[in-house]
């Protein structure tokens, strides 16, 4: 079996090529049929259907941008409403300094919501990837190179507690998966 | 891929054994509110002018936006709303009965449009738009409208229940053809139809915003109703393999895009008479903000926008049949209240006026009943989706 | 049946049954590594010699509209035609222009991707580079526009000494907002759909500048699935988020002119007629550029293809539809009003001395994409090219008619003014399509134009069940 990176180091998991999508995605239903838990497939591109495949819920970001968009909103709704109706209550062409002005605060209100919303969805998407981050075991394999060129990579990490060196490699092997590596950090 | 499709469903036809009696019900109950409405027509014309209006536009709208729907679909090839399409287009035949039930109006058209009366015209902003608003062009403007409504709608659902037949692709581009050549025809049929019937009603006032803003509560309202014939129909037994979770996704996620746009095109019109402030625009506003209309207007504000789009902002409610059908009702309740506040201050100026609901109740009740018996016709007349469209597959197969 | 029909070869169906095959998105059974290969290697072949061509007249005018910047703030506003009463010109009417532009990239990355239209993956990339770029250059004008360039702050609503506070009433402040906010939410959806085709960068790279150039811009993207899960999510919702902020700029930009009641500005339907006509511009603009992009990386029209170009037509014709009925409502309701004020707006556009920018505009934005009905003219690149140069022009025409002809008649005689460029307008608005071409010839230099990993996803291959039998 191959070896990926120091092999005094830690090992990673053991990973496997695949050629296809399609190859990949029923790997990936084996595998989580099989039990594993700490494993990962690796595509160009997204699969449609992967998370099902992978027995994996749907992405939390979802539900955390109502939050940031909540926090954009009332942002704006104090941002606008104190300065203008609390601090210095000015009346500017003819309209309230009340609650009703608000149609001439909604642009600012509506745009500061989608502004935060944007923010939780690209940070919270980077945070719950863990990214940046320019160091990872499976770096350390050539041909893993590829898996941003037309190959599909899978691996199942060594941390998982079913995880036992030699029937992991047949399993993967069953899967019809090739260059079957042992990787390692480094 | 549609060669994920499952294996192809059977043509489906309605069985008049699910309505039964009730479909004589529905006439009987028409005809009793035509009598009621009949005898409140010689009680009270100007009321009864005004609740026909209301109850009249409201399933204008409706039957508008079926037709609005069909020819979307057509325009951009769509291939989710193949199954849904036959539904959409029973409803834009509706469009027949609507002309038909515009007769009364033609009556009762001087309690409405008080540009028609005797004692305005020699109302000097009258006469500056009397090449527009004069009863000929007018009268020739309503035999238009009805006209293309009925031709397109008429020519779309029958080349598409001849393609039931024998499955060719050509009656699929000769739709494309129709399509395209009404599509502009249509939005400004809409639109004038608004001008004429509704912002008529105060011929001083006028809106650039007005045919989009009908058109908006038109697109929502039938998408709306969609969804509530769909669901029957599932749970009459039909399209149980053919109409999925999925196509109610869809579904969901134009009822959320159109109560935005709606919520946008109410608000820029509002915005920008409140902001600029001329008094020649704001009378409008300023009918419809007091006396027992402002409820209404505040309340049209949350309830049309704020509570469908909460609602509908997340996915499981989408996907849920029976919370789709919730939110299709209250949703077409708010459009009622829409059509009713849009109306109803053109005549009572201090608010809501109880005396009127027992108008506008028999004029829904008698326009609702109709336009539901001819619909449950219509229903039979053919597969209850287009069996043989090219684009069957895809649609059914459809995955989001 | 789609079945039937798929058993005969192509050449034996109907037109009919042609008709509505849906065409392949990619030509030629392209693969994912071709896709690959090509698009990365645009970025990393040698400089070939057209782009040191093309970038140096860009260069040129960059810096001349560098010079009219920096003679503009250390002389004054004044140096441009701007008086009373046409306090808005060209400045606006540019600003307006750049940031319609702007608004077909969005379009394409996210209400085309809200809609599932598969067509945009070959695009989008390029359409949303032009969306930044468009936008700066749009931001200068405002930015100078303020007359003291250095208390631009002022603008942001920032507690300062004086302890005023900004007019949140004011639709030049919302300005403000919805343009900062359109710009950092595009570089944010823009930078997100980059990262996994940084990363092919990244795996590919030769060089240690390059590894650690696109290394670091791929913050370690690895495409796992685990990461795609969250990544899809994102998109998603970025396109979910973009799609009511597109709407929203340019309704809030037509508020500018809307809030106010001057005849020809005050009308109700500007928010939605503007947004259409920003569409219509935008995507008459991503059209001139992608189809030379194409001409001289012939191979990509396996990737964008005729239909793409054909489907872009239709958008075209639609959205200047829309356009033409706005148009029509504005003059018909401008009769209808009956206000002497309204109706004396039009006319003096239609046939005062503004005239022929007013039918230049009638004829650019409503006639001549009228063409785009005949297949032929949808489906001929260099065709579409140059019919694409009226929508261009048209809509530039159109702010010029709503901003500038309508201040230079006031509601007094008194206050009536003729406008007139001066040099330094003229010379602003070629610059800022210098910096314009010269953005995007370093984009195409140094960034994929086409997102490799999307086109990648729509191959029949990637489809999980490709060439399974049920």
């Amino acid at each position: 079996m191959d070896v990926a990176g120091d092999p005094q180091s830690k090992a990673f998991g053991l990973a496997a090529e695949f050629d296809s999508a399609s190859q990949l995605f029923h790997a990936a239903e084996k595998i989580r049929d099989a039990g594993y838990k700490k494993f990962d497939v690796f595509s160009p591109f997204p699969i449609h259907g992967m998370d099902d495949a992978m027995g994996l819920k749907r992405s939390l970001l979802g539900k955390l941008i109502f939050f940031g968009g909540l926090t954009g909103f009332l942002t704006a709704v104090g941002l606008t409403f104190i300065p203008s109706s609390i601090i210095y209550p000015l009346i500017v062409m003819g309209k309230p300094t009340n609650l009703y002005t608000v149609p001439a605060f909604f642009p600012i209100i509506f745009e500061l919501t989608i502004l935060f919303s944007a923010f939780t969805a690209v940070f919270g998407m980077l945070i719950m990837n863990g990214l940046p981050r320019l160091h990872h075991p499976m770096f350390n394999w050539e041909r893993f190179k590829k898996v941003s060129d037309d190959k599909f990579f899978c691996v199942i990490e060594a941390r998982d507690p079913k995880f036992a060196e030699r029937d992991v490699k047949d399993f993967l092997q069953s899967l019809g998966g090739q260059n079957i590596t042992r990787v390692h950090g480094d | 891929m549609s060669d994920h499709a499952p294996a192809e469903p059977k043509p489906e036809f309605f069985d008049y054994k699910h309505v039964g009696g009730r479909f004589l019900g529905l006439v009987g109950l028409a005809a009793v509110a035509f009598v009621a409405v009949l005898v409140g027509a010689v009680l009270d014309p100007k009321q009864f002018a005004f609740s026909y209006l209301f109850a009249f536009f409201f399933f204008l709208t409706i039957c508008m936006g079926g037709l609005f729907w069909t020819l979307v679909h057509h325009a951009v090839d769509a291939e989710w709303s193949v199954v849904v399409r036959r539904q959409m287009e029973n409803l834009a035949s509706l469009l027949v009965v609507m002309a038909v039930l515009f007769i009364p109006l033609f009556f009762v058209r001087e309690e409405l449009w008080k540009w028609m009366r005797p004692e305005n015209a020699h109302d000097p902003l009258l006469l500056e738009k009397a090449a527009y608003l004069n009863l000929p062009f007018f009268t020739f403007r309503v035999i238009f409208y009805f006209a293309f409504f009925i031709l397109c709608g008429g020519l779309l659902r029958a080349f598409s229940i001849a393609q039931d037949r024998d499955g060719s692709p050509r009656y699929t581009i000769l739709n494309r053809r129709v399509t395209f050549a009404s599509a502009l025809l249509f939005a400004v049929c809409l639109t004038f139809a608004a001008v004429d019937w509704l912002m008529g009603l105060d011929y001083h006032w006028f809106s650039t915003m007005w045919g989009v803003y009908i058109f908006a509560g038109t697109a929502l309202s039938s998408m709306c109703v969609l969804v509530l014939i769909i669901t029957a129909l599932r749970s009459a037994g039909y399209l149980q393999n053919v109409v999925t979770v999925e196509h109610y996704h869809i579904m969901g996620k134009l009822m959320m895009a159109f109560t935005i746009f709606w919520a946008y095109i109410g608000f820029s019109q509002y915005m920008l008479i409140w902001y600029a402030n001329i008094p020649e625009e704001t009378v409008y506003f300023l009918r419809r903000n007091t006396g027992t209309w402002w409820y209404g207007s505040q309340f049209m504000v949350v309830g049309h926008f704020f509570v469908p789009f909460l609602m509908l902002l997340f996915q499981r409610g989408k996907k849920t049949p029976l919370f789709l059908c919730g939110m299709a009702s209250w949703i077409l309740l708010m459009h009622m209240l829409d059509m009713y506040i849009i109306v109803m201050p053109a005549y009572h100026k201090a608010g809501f006026d109880l005396s009127a609901f027992l108008f506008d109740i028999p004029c829904l009740i008698a326009i609702g009943c109709t336009l539901a018996a001819v619909f449950l016709k219509r229903l039979g007349e053919s597969a209850l989706y287009p069996v043989r469209d090219p684009r069957l597959p895809q649609s059914l197969a459809l995955k989001n | 049946m789609a079945d039937a029909s798929a058993a005969r070869t192509t050449a034996e169906l109907t037109p009919a049954e042609q008709a509505v095959i849906r065409p392949p998105l990619v030509l030629n059974k392209r693969t994912y590594g071709w896709i690959g290969n090509y698009v990365s290697s645009i970025v990393e072949d040698k400089t070939p010699i057209w782009w040191w061509i093309c970038l140096l007249p860009c260069v040129l005018l960059t810096a001349v509209l560098g010079f009219c910047i920096t003679y503009l703030i250390s002389t004054g506003v004044g140096v441009w035609g701007n008086n009373h009463p046409v306090g808005w010109a060209w400045d606006i009417t540019n600003f307006v222009f750049w940031i319609g532009i702007g608004h077909a990239g969005t379009l394409i990355s996210a209400i085309l991707f809200l809609t599932r239209q598969k067509w945009r993956t070959s695009i989008n990339r390029a359409a949303e580079a032009m969306t930044l770029f468009a936008v700066i250059c749009a931001a200068i004008y405002p930015g100078l526009h303020v007359g003291r360039v250095w208390m631009a702050w002022f603008l942001a609503p920032v507690p300062n000494a004086n302890g005023i506070w900004q007019n949140f009433r004011s639709p030049l402040l919302w300005d403000v907002f919805a343009v900062s906010t359109y710009f950092t939410v595009s570089v944010l959806f823009w930078y997100t759909g980059l990262i996994p085709d940084l990363a092919t960068l990244r795996d590919r790279a030769t060089t240690k500048i390059k590894k650690f150039f696109y290394g670091t811009l791929a913050l370690g993207w690895r495409g796992g699935n685990r990461q795609w899960r969250h990544y899809e999510m994102a998109y998603l919702l970025l396109a979910g988020l973009s799609t009511p902020l597109v709407l929203s700029v340019h309704s809030v930009v037509s508020f500018d002119f809307a809030t106010s009641v001057i005849p020809g500005w005050h009308t109700t339907i500007f928010p939605p007629y503007f947004v259409a006509g920003a569409i219509f511009g935008g995507f008459a603009m991503v059209l001139t550029i992608m189809i030379p992009a194409c001409a001289i990386y012939k191979p990509l029209h396996d990737l964008v293809t005729v239909s793409h170009v054909d489907k872009m037509c239709k958008v075209i014709l639609f959205t200047g539809s829309i356009v033409g009925y706005a148009y029509i409502m504005e003059l018909f309701m401008a009769w209808y009003s009956a206000n002497p004020y309204e109706r004396a707006a039009f006319w003096y556009r239609a046939f005062g001395p503004f005239w022929w920018a007013y039918w230049s505009m009638m004829f650019c934005n409503v006639i001549a994409p009228q063409i785009f009905w005949f297949k032929y003219f949808r489906t001929h690149l260099v065709w579409v090219w140059i019919i694409c140069q009226f929508p261009n022009a048209g809509m530039w025409y159109e702010r010029f008619v709503i901003i500038a002809t309508t201040l230079s008649r006031d509601f007094l005689p008194s206050a009536w003014a003729q406008f007139h460029p001066t040099w330094v307008d003229i010379w602003m608005f070629i610059g800022t399509f210098g910096l314009f071409g010269t953005l995007f010839l370093l984009f195409i230099r140094f960034l994929p134009m086409i997102c490799m990993f999307e086109v990648k996803a729509v191959l029949p291959e990637a489809d999980p069940h490709h060439g399974e039998k049920h």
